[in-house]
């Protein structure tokens, strides 16, 4: 089948992800502040028997390679001539859109033009003329509404017709300029206006043109560019539209309001984090219960019952549902804390912070701009820290590297949240507010500490977009959502898995060992202890849980379900009523539903709250080497500790090697400072 | 006079652009604020600076504003 390779382009904020969502059906994801599309997203769809490969390219208002996001798009459309070039704009904002349009134009590629945001565009009263587009330009016209999908299905079809015409575009500068770069073709035999402007650049022609029309050949070209999208919106937009004053002007007055936008923010954070945690809290309960009570004990009887052998049996409780299980209970938190960001994200709410807090982050030197990059963090630290590339200056993009590891993402958040559940039951709200706040504190440390010593520069200029708010559409909410839970679901299955059976065989090293305190694991954990003793974490079981960890926190829950069953293994239940059971959990599971729908009605975060002692389960025992001071100790050590590897290759991608491993080892002792601070104060109140 | 002057909730015109070499000007105009466009301060924060142009709202700090002249 024929490949038919497509670059997707447009301004940040046109709807370039949401219609990708709506011709891919797919994996790509959206956000509604400039640059969060930053890393090359891509997808394959058979239609019209091709094969057609969309790249999502970074959301840009010019090709002229600035940033490091531009330089991307540049790069991308350059080497790799796309045979199709797809450029989605913002009907409303169509003029500003067209100048990034003219020099996609001028790579002579076959172009479609989507017009998006029809909706919006309609309620303004405003009116184009979609044919003359096409014929002016040779060119194919699409008008969408990503949020409902209207006349998406238009899409492929004009991709397909432009590129078996071969639609060439058209696009015409000024007089003078255009009889430069006739001579030029003439002599070069170049065709596409990007190669002709490039050779005129270097060419003796162009200090006559600069003569003659009395500026520098870069004022020429994009005074040229700026008079072709004028003229042309002129040609083809027959009423502007008016937009009045609207929903987002009104928000704004509040949201962008120094001290009741700030109150605002707050209220945002707080609803955002009470909903994932009250609602989720129900269902992980019930799957810990489901794992635990059910699918454990039933796949031992039947491993057993298959005459598996005893190690077989033995492994599979430990390393698969005491490990991978263990971790998965936390799917329902992940799931809803990621839907609350999603949400946020493509509502056009958080570039609103970014204003706020200008003048926060001004103390730090930093632009307000920068506080963008770092509550993505709150979300993911990797494709924040990708997201910085939108950052000018490299100083201020390294000082904000630098501060998203410590933002606490929610991989952290299931470490806290195994813990608050043992230990903090009475007060979820209030250790979750120090854990994150603590994070925060860290990162500021940080900045000012690099401001201080090895970054001083002063800042440089910013400008940002701040889109209207809008709703996002609930299917493309939904799909990211979706591809996060998948890829937590996919790292339990390969990457937690993998550290389970790391684990797990090191339990078991040398073969036949008794006492898992003898095996290998137990002689590594023993001779970390030092380390981490004046931390309160004086237990080999958890120094060891520390080590794969490395990959990610998370592992650190599901080694030491590992090692903790390890050591308190149970045959399997010789009663197990498998009917009785599964309708006690279809029953429970009702329950779950109602309970979590409940506790949108309250205000107070109520998670953890209701549960009760539990003695003989995983819980319990990994209860039993911890106090409370040193669950607290060892929560702040793994929020500080860039435990994470993931985050560890892309800043070794972004800031170079030195400077990752300079920050991971920075990462540590800082950690390691905070928690033992934590933990001696933690130790008196804390009784 | 340039932006930083303008009177909060007034609209006005850019007249000229300064250091149109820069890159942060180069992506003011490439965002919509150009010569001749006209514009409304519609929000001011401490060093940032709300506008609106067109339909679209862009935030700038003030040392970059100190770049564009107003009428
Ligand atoms: N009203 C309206 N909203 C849209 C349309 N297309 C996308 N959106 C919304 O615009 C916001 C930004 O879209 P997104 O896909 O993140 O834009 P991107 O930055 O170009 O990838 C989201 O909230 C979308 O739901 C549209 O045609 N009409
Ligand atoms: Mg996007």
């Amino acid at each position: 089948m024929k490949k038919v390779r497509v670059a997707v382009t447009g301004n940040p904020n046109v709807g370039k992800t949401t219609l990708l969502n709506w011709i891919a059906g797919t994996h790509l994801k959206v956000g509604n502040w400039p640059g969060v599309t930053v890393e090359k997203k891509e997808a394959v769809i058979e239609f019209g028997g091709y094969k057609i490969h969309l790249v999502d390219l970074p959301g840009v208002y010019t090709l002229e390679p600035v940033s490091e996001d531009e330089r991307i798009a540049v790069s991308f459309l350059e080497e790799e001539k796309p045979d199709v070039i797809l450029n989605i704009v913002d009907t409303p904002n169509l003029e500003k859109c067209l100048l990034l349009t003219a020099e996609l134009l001028e790579f002579g590629r076959p172009t479609v033009l989507v017009l998006n945001m029809w909706d919006e565009a309609k309620r303004i009263g405003m009116e184009v003329d979609t044919e003359r587009i096409e014929e002016l330009l040779n060119v194919k016209v699409v008008r969408t509404v990503g949020r409902t999908g209207e006349g998406t299905r238009g899409i492929l079809p004009a991709i397909v017709e432009a590129y078996e015409k071969n639609m060439v575009p058209k696009i015409s500068y000024g007089e003078e300029v255009e009889a430069k770069l006739r001579k030029i073709s003439e002599r070069t035999g170049f065709k596409n206006k990007r190669d002709l402007i490039k050779v005129l650049e270097e060419s003796p022609e162009r200090k006559e043109l600069e003569a003659k029309l009395g500026k520098s050949f870069s004022d020429i070209i994009s005074d040229e560019r700026y008079a072709f999208s004028h003229g042309l919106f002129k040609e083809v937009v027959k009423k502007k539209g008016e937009k009045g004053r609207d929903l987002t002007d009104l928000i704004d007055r509040l949201a962008l309001h120094p001290v009741l936008g700030f109150l605002l923010f707050v209220v945002v954070v707080y609803v955002a984090f009470k909903i994932s945690f009250d609602f989720s809290t129900p269902f992980v309960d019930w799957v810990d219960a489901f794992m635990v009570e059910f699918l454990g004990p039933l796949t031992g009887v039947i491993l057993g019952s298959l005459g598996f052998p005893d190690w077989f049996v033995r492994f599979f409780s430990e390393a698969v549902i005491g490990g991978v299980g263990f971790v998965l209970t936390f799917v329902p938190l992940i799931g809803t804390l990621y839907l609350m960001i999603t949400i946020l994200e493509m509502s056009g709410y958080i570039p609103r912070v970014a204003f706020l807090m200008d003048r926060f982050m001004h103390k730090l030197g930093l632009h307000g701009r920068s506080v963008v990059p770092l509550i993505m963090g709150f979300g993911c630290n990797v494709p924040a820290i990708m997201a910085t590339r939108t950052i000018e200056s490299t100083r201020d993009k390294i000082l904000v590297t630098m501060m998203i590891p410590f933002m606490s993402c929610p991989a952290r958040l299931v470490v806290y949240a195994f813990f608050i559940s043992i230990f903090f039951r009475e007060n979820p709200a209030l250790v979750l507010t120090f854990l994150y706040l603590l994070g925060i504190l860290v990162a500021i440390l940080t900045a000012l500490i690099l401001r201080k010593t090895f970054y001083r520069g002063s800042l440089t200029h910013f400008v940002m977009e701040l889109p209207p708010y809008r709703f996002p559409s609930l299917r493309t909410v939904l799909t990211i959502t979706w591809v996060h839970v998948r890829d937590f679901l996919y790292r339990a299955g390969t990457l937690i898995f993998g550290a389970s059976i790391f684990i797990w065989l090191l339990l078991n090293t040398p073969p036949g060992v008794k006492e898992v305190s003898d095996s290998v694991a137990g002689k590594i954990g023993k001779a970390l202890v030092p380390i981490f003793e004046p931390i309160g974490i004086d237990n080999w079981k958890v120094t060891t849980s520390l080590i794969p960890a490395f990959l990610a926190r998370e592992i650190v829950i599901s080694s030491m379900g590992t090692i903790y069953t390890a050591e308190g293994y149970t045959d399997p239940p010789e009663d197990f009523n498998f009917s009785e059971e599964l309708k006690e959990k279809v029953s429970s599971l009702g329950g779950a539903v109602r309970d979590a729908f409940l506790s949108l009605v309250t205000l107070k975060i109520v998670a953890f709250e209701v549960e009760e002692e539990e003695d003989e389960t995983l819980k319990g025992m990994i209860a039993k080497d911890f106090t409370p001071a040193s669950a607290l100790s060892f929560m702040v050590f793994i929020l500080i500790y860039t435990s994470c590897l993931g985050t560890f290759s892309v800043l070794v991608r972004e800031i170079g090697k030195r400077r990752a491993v300079l920050f991971l080892g920075y990462s540590f002792v800082a950690a390691w400072i905070f928690s033992f601070l934590v933990y001696r104060t933690a130790s008196l109140i804390l009784q | 006079m340039d932006l930083r002057s303008v009177e909060l909730g007034k609209e006005f015109t850019v007249k000229s652009l300064k250091g149109k070499d820069s890159p942060a000007v180069k992506k003011l105009t490439a965002m919509g604020l150009r010569e001749g466009k006209r514009a409304k301060l519609l929000l001011r924060n401490g060093r940032v600076l709300l506008l609106r142009v067109d339909n679209s709202r862009l935030i700038i700090d003030n040392n970059l504003a100190s770049y564009v002249e107003v009428a």
